[in-house]
């Protein structure tokens, strides 16, 4: 093997830390060959040496780690990455050396590694399977590794849109996109390699009578001019998805030396209205003995080598075929000066014009030498007479199979063709893709040429577009071929490889099948035949050849396995671009959120939000320090919260009352203007939704609060009981959350600190309990509501959110002169519990209103949501886990522990309830929760236990009432 | 002591982001402006577009579309909904009407890139031959709902709610910075 | 999959959420014996071809759809407002 032309600069490279000379243009398997790299890799389960064996996308044996440190990529196929300077490149499933790799030994032991092997071995004792088992095959399993650190190159995800999509530049597709891009159609123009032309850059081909390269530069210098096409080389369409639409996965940088700023991959989401199948077709090889070895490849592949890269594969080369298309191989490398027999399985096969080298018609090569490198071939003659033959490179030439994998991405089957010995995509598998070229099975150029542009022009017709002219399709010289011989496999005594990736030989095939996996799904799972990366590209269809065989059934009756997406490996990095770390979710923040994080205060995530946990003085080692000190700010001076974050609904019009009236429980349209009442809303089984406040601030206009996590689901309740049930309404909602900052101002201070802060008196009779309206800051219009979570004196202060950093430095500076300051969610959920008031860790979905004890609240008078799946008997029956309060007697509650009468054994039969919410009540100087309990409410002072079995909790605790702290509710009140 | 004589200084919701240009594009932060909600009490529109013709001097706008009005323009938000850029209303025949002057992150991407840009975080095809001067699109922005709106020959005006901002302002940079060193390739 | 929703056009799912069979929108009087509540909360044929689901489009317009969809072929055939649409808007 070796350089036989230029085709571009030198480039250095490292291969396996060697330093190597290629040039620009190169992909890594051809500068390998260049090199004379035999040896490129050990195979998955033998680790048999391996070679390059193809030239493109379907490369099974190059599998390389490019890279190296936290971005090392793993199974990159050498035949797809290009080279640039600097490029590090190393082989992989080897120990300690490509050259001396100690677990070739498995090949050795072959006989005992066959398919299925693992359902009957590593079976016994048991107890080796944890300890020896496992581990060892986990180590040896697999080809490439990740670096197990984290990646922080750049991927990206994008949409695109066209009218047309065609997939494949070769011959078929560039005449489709000509069509589309002369109609002023919206063309995208996808092909996997970096060049476009497909086989039209690969082969010594003539169009008009010139170099076909011609044709080609001339047609994509049309493509690139014309503003309405988008011309996408090294991208691979990856998947044909619902309503027109296809997966790509684009290589952006992953050429070049690596770049920070630059993406390596985009995955594209293409929306297209009409699409052209024009992936060509994928060359099919022949099973034989050891036809594995380092210097078997594709026919095909060779004069890829020689006519793109300039590379002669080999010095002597064996063609071995069964159809006239290996026949440019053998003349094409003799007329580079390569030694070539031609050796044709067709018994009247005549050699090609001009071919000056050996010609064997009606034989067969049977078996191979050369473990690090072929050597030589043995060939057997039509008469049976074998001979050996020295060489050093062979190409195969089993026929092709058209690359139509993404026609089969909606579950529709191909169907086999016997003329053309090819699974055909069938019309309509993926609706709006049609086929073009040698995916249809076309596999003469005029034939692509004249494919393309007629599918194009259908689907653009469809399409509502008015069409000019056909173009002039260039002329390609007349080829009369002569049928193919269907050749599957040779006979000989050893393994022939069918899948080269997964290490599955014909043996394989013909031992599933003698262990009654006759079916190819099952022949697929047993031997693992199709399931390695590279998906059964070069072995599908000899696979199923060979089980049709062996089973004495038709290839059509056999069938052929389900292709799916993706149809190249997709990096994870890719599918999930942007989605890293804090990229997984936006992240939203409250307009005092600067401040408490530079009060050092820890965040927590409330949904989407951030809102902060306690916030830390010097001194305080514990963040209980921190929490109870801001329980006793609410309690005994005045503490600051931001309670932005809770869901703010502004609700107007005349029927807004009877609208709350029907989401709510309880009634709405009776609440006086200026005051605001808890309401309770169900879902339509009975269940309790949500809680939360709702203010009347006008006649014709509320406004509703929800939790800060459920905010979006309440809106899209009320957006469906609105269209749905109460289109007649007249009412209209949005939200307002967004719009207000709005801070808690809580504690017997607090109205002292308001006084201040609004020059207004706030006293009781024009301030009472639940009242809420407009208030002035100075020129800032803001709203008041005299509402209170912590149970103490307290106010909620609404400003338009651009006052709100601004409100909240004042209130905490304010709070702070008056001996308290801001509190964060631990203290907040102290106090809550302290006074019984419920959140979502309470009414999680499975609790009713008769549950938290509100039954009183569900009106008798109305119809509301949820109102006749509440009353069903179940619902209300005895035994029922009821909402308690708990406090502990021995020890500290837990949240999650389960509850059991004292004395009995905490099993599951027993189970009494459970407890949703703890907290260590600084004011009662107690372990307090809230939960549920069986028949609860009768059980007031009973002493139960409590026992979490995960984390090893098993105290007891007295039943209560769950408000601990100011029953009668006075301290909220004037 | 009373504070009557207070003032609050007021904070934007990108504040100390921006501007930022990369490669040809520029994001802005449009300045603090009345926005008002216009929202529909029932399917008759009849008295709500002529009292906002009367109060501003555009109807109701289309699904999909703006027009100009008194202080800017109003913009179709959503089924029955407009929102009205510009000019603050205090009340409009038939309909609902809400101050969200401070609820929304708007910020302007300027140059030709645009829809490229877009295209790396919004599922709407916004290429400038199909998504027209004026058009108004709610969609996807990430994974934040938002309003996408047409408002120049070369820029797209893109709105989400105002705690998304920081995340809104890095989605955006992130893809014009991936699309400057993509473009510096060619 | 994409929906055509009679405001925006036609939309990626992504923008949109589901909630189930249009039964929904047949909600049963507050008097209704509770086995047809029982039915409207809990039973639902389920075809292998067209059947009616809601939609909503939250990322959207927030109209909330009844969408004809085949349940073997994924095809969506036609999406209607569930609101009536607004008299006198195009």
């Amino acid at each position: 093997m070796m350089r036989i032309r230029d085709i571009g600069p030198a480039v250095s490279f490292t291969w396996d830390g060697k330093r190597l000379q290629g040039q620009v243009g190169d992909t890594l398997a051809s500068a390998l060959l260049a090199n004379g790299q035999r040896v490129v890799a050990r195979s998955f389960k033998y680790h048999r040496p391996r070679g390059i064996f193809t030239v493109g996308s379907a490369e099974p044996n190059a599998l390389v780690t490019i890279g190296s440190g936290a971005a090392q990529d793993p199974n990159i196929r050498a035949t797809v990455q290009e080279i640039y300077p600097g490029l590090e490149a190393r082989s992989q499933n080897r120990w300690p050396s490509l050259g001396f790799d100690i677990l070739a030994i498995n090949d050795l032991a072959s006989p005992f590694l066959s398919a299925g092997f693992y359902y009957k071995t590593f079976m016994w004792p048991r107890s080796f399977w944890e300890k020896l088992y496992e581990p060892f095959i986990r180590r040896a399993a697999g080809i490439g590794a990740l670096s197990g650190q984290h990646n922080a190159d750049h991927y990206e995800k994008a949409f695109a849109f066209c009218d047309l999509l065609v997939i494949g530049s070769g011959p078929a597709g560039l005449a489709a996109a000509l069509e589309g891009a002369r109609a002023g159609a919206r063309v995208i123009l996808a092909e996997d390699d970096a060049r476009m032309g497909g086989r039209l850059i690969c082969d010594n081909a003539l169009l008009n009578d010139a170099a076909a390269g011609d044709w080609v530069d001339a047609a994509l210098a049309e493509l690139a001019a014309a503003p309405n096409v988008t011309l996408m080389p090294r991208t691979a369409v990856t998947g044909a998805y619902d309503g027109g639409t296809f997966g790509a996965i684009e290589r952006v940088g992953l050429h070049l030396p690596h770049q920070p700023e630059l993406p390596r991959e985009t995955f594209w989401r293409i929306s297209a209205r009409r699409a052209i199948l024009a992936t060509g077709a994928i060359e099919r090889p022949i099973a034989f003995a050891n036809n594995d070895r380092p210097g078997v490849m594709m026919a095909s592949a060779l004069r890829s080598y020689l006519h793109r890269y300039g590379v002669a594969a080999g010095q002597q080369v064996v063609i071995f075929t069964n159809n006239d298309d290996a026949y440019a191989s053998a003349r094409d490398l003799e007329g580079a000066g390569v030694q070539v027999t031609l050796v044709d399985a067709r018994a009247d096969a005549v050699a090609p014009a001009g071919f000056a080298g050996r010609f064997i018609a009606g034989a067969q090569v049977c078996d191979t030498r050369g473990r690090m490198g072929l050597r030589a071939v043995q060939l057997r003659h039509g008469d049976g007479r074998t001979e050996w033959t020295r060489a050093d490179c062979l190409g195969l030439s089993g026929g092709w199979n058209p690359s139509l994998h993404l026609a089969c991405h909606m579950n529709g089957k191909p169907q086999w063709d016997e003329g053309l010995s090819a699974f055909l995509p069938v019309p309509g598998m993926v609706p709006g893709l049609d086929y073009a070229g040698a995916a249809n099975g076309q596999y003469d150029t005029a034939a692509c040429l004249a494919a393309g542009q007629t599918r194009a022009r259908a689907a653009l017709g469809d399409l509502g577009l008015s069409l000019p002219a056909a173009a002039d399709l260039p002329k390609t010289p007349q080829a009369a071929a002569r049928p193919m011989l269907p050749l599957w496999q040779v006979p000989g005594k050893s393994r022939a490889w069918l899948d080269f990736q997964n290490d599955v030989t014909t043996k394989d095939v013909a031992l599933a099948a003698r262990e009654n996996y006759t079916s190819v799904e099952h022949m697929k799972r047993y031997t693992t035949q199709g399931m390695a990366p590279d998906q059964g590209k070069n072995s599908n269809v000899n696979a199923l050849a060979v089980l049709a065989d062996v089973t004495g059934r038709s290839i059509a009756q056999t069938g052929i396995t389900t292709y799916r997406p993706p149809f190249v490996p997709v990096s994870l990095a890719a599918l999930g671009a942007g989605a890293q770390g804090a990229g997984f979710a936006p992240q939203r923040f409250t307009t005092s959120d600067a401040a408490s994080r530079a009060m050092g205060a820890p965040m927590i995530e409330a949904g989407l939000w951030y809102r902060p946990s306690y916030f830390p003085q010097a001194g305080e080692t514990h963040w209980r320090q921190s929490c109870d000190r801001e329980v006793g700010y609410v309690r005994n001076a005045v503490g600051i919260a931001d309670v932005s974050t809770l869901g703010k609904i502004d609700i107007q019009g005349p029927d807004a009352g009877a609208f709350l009236d029907f989401v709510y429980t309880n009634m709405f349209s009776t609440l006086p203007v200026g005051r605001v009442r808890y309401g309770l809303m169900l879902r339509e089984d009975g269940h309790v939704m949500d809680d939360g406040t709702t203010a009347r601030l006008g006649p014709d206009h509320y406004l509703m609060t929800t939790t800060t996590a459920a905010a979006a689901q309440v809106m899209k309740h009320l957006d469906f009981v609105r269209q749905a049930h109460c289109a007649q309404m007249q009412v209209a909602f949005t939200s307002v959350t967004e719009e207000w900052a709005q801070f808690a101002i809580a504690g017997p201070k607090a109205r002292g600190l308001l006084q201040q802060l609004t020059g207004q008196a706030l006293d009781g009779a024009d301030w009472p309990f639940m009242a809420c309206g407009p208030i002035a800051l100075g020129d800032v219009q803001g709203r008041l509501f005299r509402i209170s979570f912590s149970g103490e004196m307290g106010f909620e202060l609404a400003v338009p959110a651009r006052f709100g950093a601004a409100l909240f430095d004042r209130l905490c500076d304010m709070a702070r002169d008056l001996g308290g300051g801001p509190y964060g969610m631990e203290a907040l959920n102290v106090l809550r519990i302290e006074k019984g008031f419920i959140t979502h860790a309470e009414i999680h979905g499975r609790v009713t209103g008769f549950d938290i004890g509100m039954q009183g609240m569900l009106s008798r008078k109305k119809d509301f949501i949820g109102k006749a799946a509440a009353s069903r008997p179940g619902l209300l029956e005895d035994g029922r886990e009821l909402l308690v309060g708990l406090r502990a007697t021995n020890g500290s509650l837990i949240a999650g522990a389960r509850l059991f009468t004292q004395g009995s054994d905490a099993v599951r039969t027993a189970d009494q309830g459970y407890i949703t919410s703890v907290a260590y009540s600084p004011t009662l100087d107690a372990s307090i929760g809230l939960g549920f309990l069986r028949n609860g409410r009768a059980r007031m002072g009973e002493v139960i236990r409590v026992k979490d079995h995960l984390r090893g909790v098993d105290i007891l605790a007295e039943v209560c009432n769950p408000v601990f702290f100011d029953p009668e509710g006075g301290r909220a009140r004037d | 002591m009373t504070d009557q004589a207070m003032t609050l200084p007021e904070t934007s919701p990108a504040a100390g982001l921006l501007p930022q240009s990369m490669g040809r594009m520029t994001l802005t932060e449009w300045a603090q402006m009345p926005i008002t909600w216009v929202g529909l009490l029932s399917t008759d529109v009849a008295a709500a577009s002529a009292d906002l013709q009367a109060q501003i001097g555009a109807a109701l706008p289309a699904p999909g579309q703006s027009l100009p009005c008194t202080g800017g323009h109003i913009l179709w938000a959503g089924m029955g909904q407009a929102l009205v850029m510009g000019t603050a209303l205090s009340s409009v025949a038939g309909a609902s009407v809400v101050d969200q002057s401070d609820a929304w992150c708007a910020l302007r991407l300027s140059g030709p890139d645009a829809p490229a840009i877009m295209a790396r975080l919004c599922p709407l095809d916004l290429g400038f031959d199909q998504f027209e001067e004026g058009a108004v699109a709610r969609s996807l922005i990430g994974h934040m709902n938002g309003i996408i709106w047409r408002d120049g020959a070369d820029s797209l005006t893109v709105m989400v709610y105002r705690s998304f901002a920081q995340t809104l302002v890095h989605e955006l940079t992130h893809a014009m910075r991936a699309y400057a060193a993509r473009l510096a390739l060619a | 999959m994409r929906i055509t929703c009679p405001n925006c056009g036609q939309r990626d799912l992504r923008e949109f959420t589901y909630m189930g069979h249009a039964v929904a929108l047949n909600r049963p009087a507050a008097d209704a014996d509770l086995a047809q509540w029982d039915d409207y909360l809990h039973n639902r044929d389920n075809p292998a071809g067209p059947t009616d689901e809601l939609w909503y489009h939250g990322a959207g317009c927030t109209a909330w759809l009844k969408v004809r969809r085949d349940t073997v072929t994924h095809v969506i055939s036609d999406a209607w407002l569930v609101m009536p649409p607004s008299k006198g808007v195009k």
